[in-house]
Formats: C-alpha cells, structure tokens, sequence
C-alpha cells in the first residue's frame, strides 16, 4: 500500500480501492470510480488506474506512489534488428503511448515485434497467448534475447517473474492476483478479445502500456470498440499483398473443384434436403433473423436438431470425400520434396488423413514433448508433413513449410487467412503453394469464394506477386 | 454444462430446475447397465452408445446431464503392447521417404518388433477416443446418479451467476470462508431472533459490469449449504443474455457434500497438534467465532489466551497467498476490530510480491509447517492484550 497525501492507493483482486481519511471526498472525482458498499470503499476496475493515477497528479499535485513499487527498468536484452515495417509499426505503437493493435500478417515477424517492444521500453511484461503451444514457443523467443529468467503460467506451471508468458485462460484464473505486477501487457492473437469473453482478464491489469498483435482483426464494431478500450487502436496495419514477394514468400493459390461419387453425392442431398426444408420454413416465418437465432431456435425441436444434425453429417462427408482422399494421394506424391501441411475441419478428420496417408498428426491431443519433438523433426526434414485441424492455425512458428492443402475448414476466413500465413515465411527463391480442395456442388463452393477474398481483398487474381 | 444443454426451463424470467428423481431411476439403471457394459471398450464406442436415448422417451438433456457426470467418474487407459508415441515416430518418419502405405507399415513393423496389425493398433491409441473405457470406483446407484446430475445442474447454473444470496441457519462460518478462499466479496447480516445469516456474495468486478466470472467461485459454494441447518439460496444468473432468477432451498434434491474437513489444510492440523502438545499453558481455540471489522468479517484459525493472565490473548492466522500490501491490508482490519495481538503465519513460497513487510507485525515465516517455537517465542514476548472476547458472537462489533 502506498500513501498519496492522506489517500491510499490499493489492488484488490483486478481493481484498484480507495482507503485513508481523504479518500471518499477524492474517489467521487476520479474517472471510473464507483462506491462499494460492501467494502465501503471506492473502487475502479484495474484498467483505469493510468487515468485514475494522472487525476491523482493532477488533484494532489504530485504523482502518486501507485499500487505497487516502481518498475525498475529490465537490462539485459539483445535486441534483435528490425525489418522496416517492423520498425514502423514499432514507432506508431510508441507514438500512440504505447498502447495500441499492431496488425501484421502471418509469417511477418509480430513476435519480433513484440519482443522488441519489451527490450525498448524495458517494462516488466506479461504476454498473453492463446495456446499451451504456443506458451512455450514465446518462452523460447524471449529467452533467446533476454538474459533474465522467463516466467511460465499455464500448462502446470506457475512461475512468476518479471517478463512472464501465460495462456490466455491461465491469466483469466489468475489476473485478480497478478493484475498490479505487469507494466506491460502483450497480447498476441488479440481478436480472441473484445467480444465478452474473458474481457475481464484485461480489465484486471493495472498495466499502462498495451500491445496487440493480431493478423485477423475484428470488423464487427462492438469488438473493435471494446478492444480500443481495453488495448488502443490499430496503430498499424499491413496485409498479406503488402508483404508478399519480398518480405514473405510468394505464393500460387490453387482451387482445386473435386466430383463426390454418386453414393457420396446421394448422401450429401438427402441430408441437406431435410436440413433445407428446415432452413426454408423457418425464414419464411422469419425472414432476415440471424443464423445465430436459426440454430439457436431450430435446435429446441426433435424435428429440427434431425435438421441440423442432417446437415451437419452433410457438411462432414463434403469435408473429406474419395475425390479429396484420392486428389491428396495425388498432391502429396507430387510435392515429395517439399514440406507440407494438409488442413483439415475436424480433429477426426485429421486423423483419418493420417492413417490413410501416414502423416503426422498435430493436434491437442497430442502431448507437449512429441508436439516440440515433432516440430524439429519436420524442422529437420525427417518429417515431411503435417496434418491438424486448428493447432496449426494459429501463432505457431512452422518452419519453412512450403506447401499447404486445406482440406477444410471450420472457422471461416479468418482461419484461412492464418493457414496461409503458415507457409509463407520468405527463403531464398521459394514460391509457396496452397492447394484448396473444394467439394463440387457443396456448400463448400461459396464458403471458398468468401475465403478468397478475405486473404487479399484488393486482390482477386490467383498469383499473388 | 451450458445451461441451453440443462434440464431447465424458464418462465417469466423464473428458472425452473427439471431435478432428476424417482420417476428417472428406471433409466438411470438403463443407462448405468450401457455404460458398464462398454468398459474395457474404447471411450469413442462408449460416446456412441450414450449419443442416443437409452430409453423410449427419455427426455434429452436429462439423459445428457446423467452422462456428463458419467462421464467424469470413468477413466480411459492406454492399451497397446508398444508406446504409441514410438510407433507414431517409426511410421511417419519412414513415411517422409516416401513409398507406399504398407511398405512403409512393414518396415516400421520389422523395425519395431511387432506384427504390422500391432504397430497400426497402437498408432493412436493413447488419443481420447481411443482409450478404453475404466471405472476405478464403482459405479453408483441410480438414486445416487440422480443427486449427482443434480449438483451438477447447480453448479452448472450457478456458473452463469451474476451474483447469489444466502440465508443460512447454522455453521455460515465455512460457507463464508470457503468463499472469501474463492477470492469473493462477502457481506453478511445477522438476522435477529434466530433468524440466521444473511450472505451476499459477489466479486470485485461485479460492481462495474454483469459478469459471470465469479460463477465457478459461487458454485464450489454449493457442497457446503448441506452443512448448515437450513439455507435458502437466491441468485441472479445471466443466461442468453438475459436475467433470470434462481432459487435453491434446503429440501431440493442435490448431493449432500462429504463430511466436513476438520481442518483446512495440513499445516492448520500440525500447528493445533503442536501448540496442544508445546503451548500448555495457554487455552487454545481452533476457529474462533468469526469477528466483524467494520463491513468485514474476520477469521481467525485460532485464538489463545494465557491460563494464568487472561488479559494476554492472541489471535493467529495462517495466511494463503499474500503480498506486503495484503498483509499490511490485514492487520489495518485485525486494528480496525481493535484486535491488535495478531500473529501472521505466512508462507514463504506463496508471496505474490516483492516489497517490504509491514512493521509492527508479527510473523511467523515458514515452508511447508509452522514452527511452534516460533509462536511460542511471540506468545512469550507479553504483545498487547487484544481487548476482544476470544469467543465473541458473530457481528459483535469491537472498537
């Protein structure tokens, strides 16, 4: 607890209370502060506290102690050179008081960035990352340029220290006991927020300065609202167009259409039949409600989770017919030389594409040692292909891959965008490839087309430089 | 559970719990006989046979609430002859070289020792589905399933809570200490006449936004109300977006916790062994009646007073994770109640900060038990009286 005249400042579980003679006359004034009656104090979530802080300076006329001793400023980085967007969207994070969303694409250095940020401002940081993979390749990346011990929380550890790495559920659980011990929050896959969901993780830290890094920003503009709130702005941005040819690999994007056999195709219309005589009467009834409201409505009946379940098997055997299998076979022989990575909707889809193709799996299940185990190999070159539904997706460092077959997918564009993203890091003379299989006369057609054009809006040819 | 997959329904922002009972133990055995007859087989044949009713007209999501708990008190176990994780690199590394599937399934065969229908077995067998289904317990009784899908659709709901009320008729003291441990804001109202307490319960966060982040807190609550004598309980939760009320009382059908731990952990039970056996001349009270401190209420885990000088009392508390601001928090509320001979054990490994400690208090370091000796040394140095009755009533305020 620190004094401020006769007001003192303190962290309560990811909020800053009031106490001392003064404070009820000094909390009514300061910006987002409430009465609690069940302490009897006044109170602020902690993201307020910079604001609460310069009201302080302000009202007293001298800066308060805060809630927790002064930062000292860390010593002992290496810091790595920057390529020049890299340096951009550094200098307009700090030119935006260092708070703010840096939106670069996949393969294009964010972590660099980021880590740099951390040696620059030499700020105790918290990074927050959404996976358990993730936590360690972060670890590994901070502890190649800073000479102090690295914190880890999450995945059964609990290690605080002055530069911590945790996942984003690890800080939702613990944020209330860490929130005052971070000057520095850097949130990577920053689109994860915004929406409610675990919000109150960043609305627990007192920390000033914040950095999100994101390849797929929100649209939606609650999110975007939110996130300016609790991170800042988009301080920068560049596309995958922007970069592609020099600072990451060119690439072909290749839309493979592939028949279903009769059996598959006879399935597939009978399931979507029932699901769309289901569709067609709930939106005459209510034309323009959302498909949220649909599912949600739809799934009350028997009649209509039989729909829905329809189209969901529908949507499965579109996902991985005989014509993929065969035209993967195909792909995979063609490419031998190259490191691929296949795509897939489903966790049981991909290990359906491993046993029929002897391709190793990635995907949760799989434990943390053969996960890094399995990397290196395919680092190595003694793996030479990938399968996973979503643990590829996001954030993780594939190295050099060059090839990428989507399957499917189930999250939409902004998932795609990520999977490209993956085997785009630049080499000498490499030109990447992504192969995306499409089910003929599926659902799958328009679900490519939106794909398309949410990897390069400005652009619509196949080539991409 | 997500409350669209509960047995609930809701009328006029009511919530109507859909308890199981008598009526679903014909099922409840139905579906206890399925699922002990798939063990010893793999979990994703187990899911299949709970995918479906296990009985004609077996309502949905009570049969889906029954399997969740199902579900958590069975195991899967890993059965293959050869670590999968083995097989997995002897496969696909081969495979990387190219050749067709089963050339490279005989080479990896030959080089692991194993028929090729062995190697291809163990591939994945460590993944979920492919692990075989166990029951290191045994499995329940149809009534006893039913008041554990019960508990579970509590504390499932109660997940969505934006904030609870409690009235309670006796031992409120572990409730409310089980949700202060829980990180809860905690208010309590003694009710005249006999009338019980009144709790309500809360986060820090709740003052500012309706959030639901204190729900698992507030659940984990729930075992323990079997404990008092009569409790009703009310509750706001959040759910689709709306509110919706929730109500609980003393008669509603859920599991009844086990028997109340005597003590809350293993350093608590060693230091009352050893001031029982080194600290003779003192009178020691494990759990003192809890003592309010302004709107607080405090804990303390013992009480001592000297047996020849009443007038030299102290209050000790083993403290959980702490910082010096918390610690320094703490005492300001042991002074507040007027309470200042006040020993802090606290533990070494779990501070949360760095910083200097506070003066004027009195603690006691440890790693992994309390030293008595070094109580005793405090309890020695004459500290000043506290001036509070060491069995003072709940809500007895002392300035």
């Amino acid at each position: 607890m620190h004094s401020t005249g006769r007001v003192r400042v303190r962290f309560d579980a990811g909020t800053v209370v009031l106490d001392g003679d003064g404070a009820e006359a000094i909390g009514r004034i300061l910006p987002g502060m409430l009465w609690d009656p069940r302490v009897e104090r006044f109170r602020a979530p902690g993201y307020l506290w910079p604001r609460i802080r310069d009201a302080l300076v302000r009202q007293l006329g001298r800066r308060p102690d805060g809630v927790r001793p002064t930062g000292q400023v860390l010593e002992g980085w290496t810091v790595p050179a920057l390529r020049p967007y890299q340096e951009s969207a550094l200098l307009a994070w700090e030119l935006a008081g260092r708070r703010g969303l840096v939106v670069l694409p996949t393969g294009s250095g964010k972590t660099l960035v980021a880590v740099v940020a951390m040696a620059r401002t030499g700020l105790s940081t918290l990074c927050l990352v959404p996976t358990r993979v993730l936590l360690d390749q972060w670890i590994g990346v901070v502890s190649s340029v800073w000479s102090g011990p690295v914190g880890r929380l999450g995945d059964g550890a609990r290690v605080i220290e002055r530069v911590t790495v945790t996942t984003f559920e690890s800080a939702y659980r613990n944020m209330h006991r860490l929130g005052h011990r971070f000057d520095l929050l850097v949130i990577d896959e920053v689109h994860h927020f915004g929406t409610g969901i675990r919000d109150e993780t960043l609305e627990m830290s007192l920390a000033a300065a914040r950095l999100g890094l994101s390849a797929t920003p929100p649209s939606d503009g609650g999110a975007k609202g939110r996130l300016v709130d609790l991170v800042g702005p988009i301080v920068f941005q560049l596309g995958i167009g922007d970069l592609a040819g020099r600072f990451l690999a060119p690439f072909d994007l290749v839309t493979l259409r592939i028949a279903l056999t009769d059996e598959e195709r006879d399935a597939y219309e009978t399931r979507m039949a029932l699901f769309r005589e289901m569709r067609a009467r709930y939106f005459q009834l209510r034309p323009g409600a959302p498909w949220e409201t649909f599912m949600r409505e739809v799934s009350r009946t028997r009649e209509g989770r039989r729909a829905l379940n329809a189209w969901r098997e529908a949507r499965s055997l579109a996902s991985y017919t005989q014509g993929k299998k065969a035209a993967l076979a195909e792909l995979l022989r063609r490419h031998g030389d190259a490191r691929v990575l296949v795509f897939t909707g489903t966790n049981t889809a991909a290990y359906s594409v491993a046993r029929d193709h002897l391709i190793m799996p990635m995907t949760c299940d799989i434990g943390r040692k053969e996960r890094e185990d399995v990397l290196e190999r395919f680092r190595g070159g003694r793996l030479r292909a990938m399968v996973s539904a979503q643990v590829l997706n996001e954030g993780v460092d594939v190295p050099d891959a060059d090839v990428a077959i989507v399957l499917a997918g189930a999250l939409g564009e902004r998932e795609h965008v990520q999977r490209v993203g993956r085997v785009l890091r630049p080499a000498a003379d490499k030109r990447a490839t992504v192969y995306e299989l499409v089910a003929e006369g599926t659902s799958e057609v328009a679900k490519a087309r939106r794909r398309k054009a949410a990897l390069d809006p400005r652009e619509t040819a196949h080539s991409h430089r | 559970m997500t409350p669209e997959r509960l047995p609930i329904r809701i009328d006029d922002g009511r919530l109507l719990l859909g308890f199981l009972g008598e009526a679903d133990v014909p099922w409840l055995r139905t579906l206890l006989e399925v699922a002990e007859a798939q063990i010893g087989a793999p979990w994703r044949q187990l899911d299949v046979a709970l995918a479906h009713p296990v009985a004609q007209h077996v309502p949905r999501r009570r049969q889906a609430l029954a399997v969740a708990v199902l579900r958590r008190l069975l195991r899967g176990r890993v059965s293959s002859p050869i670590a999968p994780r083995k097989v997995r690199a002897a496969v696909f590394d081969r495979a990387a070289a190219g050749g067709k599937r089963d050339d490279i399934l005989r080479d990896a065969s030959l080089a692991l020792g194993f028929e090729v229908a062995i190697v291809e077995a163990a591939l994945f067998a460590d993944l979920p589905p492919e692990r075989l289904v166990t029951c290191p317990l045994a499995l329940p009784t149809p009534h006893d399933l039913a008041l554990h899908a019960n508990l579970l659709l509590c504390r499932s709901l109660l997940a969505c809570a934006l904030a609870v009320r409690l009235q309670l008729r006796g031992n409120a003291r572990t409730v409310v200490r089980i949700a202060r441990l829980r990180g809860l804001l905690c208010t309590v109202e003694q009710r005249e006449n006999g009338g019980g307490v009144v709790l309500d319960l809360s986060g820090p966060l709740s003052l500012f936004r309706r959030t639901t982040m204190y729900g698992h807190a507030l659940g984990a609550l729930i075992p323990a109300l079997a404990w008092c004598d009569a409790f009703e309980m009310r509750s706001t939760l959040l759910i689709a977006g709306a509110p919706v009320e929730f109500r609980l009382t003393s008669g509603d059908p859920f599991l009844p916790a086990s028997e109340k731990k005597r003590y809350d952990s293993a350093v608590e039970k060693r230091l009352a062994r050893d001031l029982r056996r080194h600290a003779a001349s003192w009178v020691v009270v494990r759990e003192p009646e809890p003592i309010r401190a302004g709107p607080a209420l405090i804990f303390p885990d013992f009480a001592l007073a000297h047996r020849d000088d009443p007038s030299r009392r102290w209050l000790l508390e083993i403290v959980g994770f702490w910082t010096p601001a918390y610690l320094e928090h703490k005492l300001n509320t042991y002074r507040l109640a007027g309470l200042p001979s006040l020993i802090l054990c606290i533990d070494e490994r779990l501070a949360c900060s760095d910083g200097d400690l506070p003066d004027r208090a009195h603690l006691v370091r440890y790693r992994k038990h309390v030293d008595v000796e070094d109580v005793l040394r405090i309890l020695d140095s004459r500290g000043a009286p506290t001036g509070a009755s060491l069995t003072s009533p709940t809500g007895t305020r002392r300035g």
